[in-house]
């Protein structure tokens, strides 16, 4: 056999190699087939082909990490009693006030338009200068707020959100990225006043943990099913990914997903214990020289 | 293998006992190339005891050691400082300590009163007597044989750190938010305070029991206290000072704020911790600020800071002492860990791997080694322990699932007999010489000499 590359003249190399290519695709193609035919007779085949064929990722290769939680009960007596307790053990509603750096833009304003109707009892207050974020998280607290969202931007764009527990904090700061308002979402629904159902995803680790709790800790205990909304946020490989759908049921078997939007990822930057304060004390702080894999996840 | 205790105390009110053993150290043999590096021995796992139930009340604020390392003394939110027991935890004893919450009015808007908790910034204990003082300046001195002889001194309110020297264990230093650094004489104040007939009954119970107590436990004499010595250098300190109203009862020394700023504006104080620099003298005085600052007073020299210096740009947290006298240690609220020249004011390094702030440092050396140790509790939840070489780095990380709030030392085991055996037998051997020497000198020769043969074999290959 001659191999293919040897060949001098170019137009008789193009047709072996047209010639290989295909044959590779037609025995590829009637593999398949095979097994699929194989398959569709015993089930249980394509099964066990399918538990054992697990490919690779970063996420089911990362790196130990020993804070990751699960049943523990000393972490559980430390959450049963942590600052979102009001929250889980009392059934405290959220009410929640968003605003803005000072100064927004257009853009900031449409995102924040957004974020108030994701959350039920959500107020909008435009940021006046003469008050700082010291000033505003004491009027919050005195007007029974749970949170405060604090959109940041950059450029005109929204770059940041601070989320401040009150009144004992935590404060978290997320970077803001990729945001698709509702409008600019192909195909997306209208949305309704219903209470949102919640899925939290990979929120494993003890940090994992907090931030979870966090963002539950934004929506009402119980969600009105009739809505048939769901508020998602998926966690993988650190970055949060939020969006909203509306389930459809299509008939008795089938679902469809309709998108409501926005949607938006979030990363976390800093954790700081209490609420905020440019002094404050760091629970958890980035810092690139953390990444010393790219197996290594934080939340 | 050696082992070195820690002990723990957290916002859960929990005190964990952690215990990191080290490997010997063995010399990693030469490999020829080509061949796999033998893999080093698996690191033990640190083992972490818990004592006490999860209660937030009862969060840990300050732990230190009483006299000799017999007691545990912990300091707690809820008022309470316990002597525990080091070997399984049990408190022996317990103090109890009102914390009225504090109303402060907050300057920033009209009308907003804040109440803060008041906590514990100072704790320290010797074989007599357990020294606290809190926030809000209230200095107080409980004797452990006798409870209900508790002393108190008003210090000033806002207090963020009270340290006392670690040999004169009646030099206190205070300092905190508008609170200049002020280094108190406690035994000279106490003296003038009491009248003297109460005074002559109470010391003399003290110095009964501060007998007894040496004598029972058989340890070596209590740190000293000299008397003679530390009056005079207080009354020269206060010679020192134009007018003595400066001054206060009992006060050796107090800082004056540094210079105004090139806009001739008051700088303002906020010194969050402190430390004495050496154990030896009483002269020389961290502190580390909120404005970022680490301040260096020489008592012996003038009131305003004999090193001041900017480092980084965030609040020191907490601070220890470094290698020398002439080295600090701090946190700041960026989770970043420093060491600083306490002579220059430089920055000499940065201790790596935090993720959260360090809220307790401490130092320690590795008895059989010679090189110093920075252990450090995080609220990661995590404890750290790094090397002070050089090199700086991580040894070991533990996660001790709790936000921790402070760290102490514990005690060292040594490594196990048996290898010491080892090492003396073949110190034995060596000794003997003789004999012994020619037939290692056979054992050499055997083990030489077949790299020539190969050599020669290569050769006799390529011939063929």
């Amino acid at each position: 056999m001659v191999e293919i590359n040897t060949i001098k003249n170019k137009l008789k190399r193009e047709e072996l190699y047209a010639k290989e290519k295909a044959a590779k695709a037609r025995s590829k193609r009637d593999r398949r087939t095979a097994l699929a035919k194989e398959e569709s007779s015993n089930p249980e085949k394509k099964e066990k082909r399918l538990a054992e064929n697990v490919p690779n990722t970063l996420e089911n290769t990362r790196e130990f990490d020993e804070t990751m939680v699960d049943e523990d009960e000393e972490v559980a007596a430390d959450e049963a009693t942590d600052e979102f307790s009001k929250y889980f053990q009392n059934g405290l509603t959220p009410k929640i006030l968003i605003t803005t750096s000072k100064g927004p833009s257009a853009s900031v304003y449409e995102f924040a338009t957004e974020l108030v109707d994701i959350f039920p009892n959500t107020h909008f207050v435009k940021r006046k200068p003469q008050f700082e974020m010291k000033h505003i998280i004491e009027f919050s607290k005195n007007r029974d707020f749970t949170d405060i969202m604090v959109i940041n931007e950059d450029r005109k764009e929204p770059n940041g959100l601070t989320l401040i527990h009150l009144p004992d904090g935590p404060t978290a700061h997320f970077k803001l990225s990729s945001i698709a308002l509702s409008k600019d979402i192909e195909g997306h629904g209208r949305t309704s006043s219903h209470k949102p159902e919640l899925i939290l995803n990979n929120f494993n680790t003890r940090l994992g943990h907090t931030i979870g709790r966090m963002f539950t800790a934004l929506f009402p205990h119980v969600p009105e099913f009739q809505g048939r909304q769901v508020a998602t946020l998926h966690n993988q490989r650190d970055f949060i990914f939020f969006r909203r759908h509306r389930y459809v049921f299509k008939n008795a078997k089938r679902v469809n997903l309709q998108e409501l939007g926005p949607r938006f990822t979030l990363k976390l930057k800093w954790l700081q214990k209490g609420t905020f304060d440019r002094k404050g004390e760091h629970e958890w702080m980035f810092k690139p020289e953390m990444e010393t894999s790219r197996r290594k996840f934080f939340l | 293998m050696s082992s070195q205790r820690f002990y723990t105390g957290d916002e859960q009110g929990l005190v964990k006992v952690v215990t990191i053993t080290e490997l010997p150290v063995v010399k990693v043999k030469r490999v020829r190339r080509n061949q796999p590096t033998p893999e080093p021995p698996a690191k033990p796992v640190p083992t972490i005891e818990t004592w006490g139930v999860p209660d937030r009340n009862k969060a840990v604020q300050l732990m230190c050691w009483d006299h000799e390392k017999n007691h545990l003394v912990v300091a707690r939110k809820n008022g309470v400082i316990e002597l525990l027991d080091p070997k399984d935890g049990t408190p022996v004893k317990d103090f109890k300590q009102e914390l009225v919450p504090q109303e402060i009015q907050n300057t920033g808007i009209k009308g907003v009163v804040k109440k803060e908790d008041t906590v514990f910034v100072g704790l320290f204990a010797n074989s007599e007597s357990v020294i606290t003082c809190t926030n809000t300046g209230l200095l107080t001195v409980h004797s452990i044989q006798d409870p209900s002889a508790t002393k108190t001194l008003e210090v000033g309110k806002d207090i963020c750190r009270m340290r006392v020297h670690p040999r004169e264990h009646h030099v206190v230093a205070t300092a905190g938010k508008e609170q200049e650094m002020t280094i108190w004489d406690l035994k000279q104040l106490f003296k003038e305070e009491e009248t003297p007939a109460v005074e002559e009954t109470t010391t003399k119970g003290k110095k009964k029991n501060g007998k007894n107590t040496a004598s029972s436990s058989k340890s070596k004499a209590p740190a000293p206290a000299p008397t003679p010595a530390s009056t005079p250098a207080a009354e020269k300190g206060a010679a020192r000072y134009k007018s003595k109203e400066i001054l206060g009862n009992g006060q050796i020394f107090k800082a004056k704020n540094v210079k105004n700023d090139h806009l001739d504006l008051r700088v303002p104080v906020w010194n969050t911790d402190l430390v004495f620099l050496s154990q030896f003298d009483l002269t020389r005085v961290a502190v580390g600020t909120k404005h970022h600052q680490i301040r260096v007073y020489d008592t012996k020299g003038a009131r305003r800071p004999a090193v001041d210096v900017e480092v980084g740009d965030m609040p020191v947290v907490a601070m220890t002492n470094g290698k020398d006298a002439s080295e600090v240690v701090f946190s700041d609220t960026v989770t970043n860990v420093y060491s600083v020249d306490t002579l220059t004011g430089a920055i000499i390094g940065q201790y790596k791997g935090f993720t959260g702030v360090a809220t307790s440092l401490s130092t320690f050396r590795f008895e059989d080694t010679d090189t110093m140790h920075l252990v450090t509790v995080a609220l990661d939840r995590c404890l750290r322990v790094h090397d002070m070489t050089k090199s700086r780095k991580l040894l070991h990380k533990v996660y001790l699932k709790q936000r921790m709030t402070a760290v102490v030392v514990g005690e060292f085991t040594p490594a196990e007999i048996a290898e010491d055996e080892e090492e003396t037998t073949s110190n034995n051997k060596r000794a003997k010489g003789g004999e012994d020497d020619e037939e290692n000198d056979d054992d050499l020769w055997e083990s030489m000499g077949k790299l020539e043969d190969k050599k020669s074999k290569k050769r006799k290959a390529v011939k063929e």
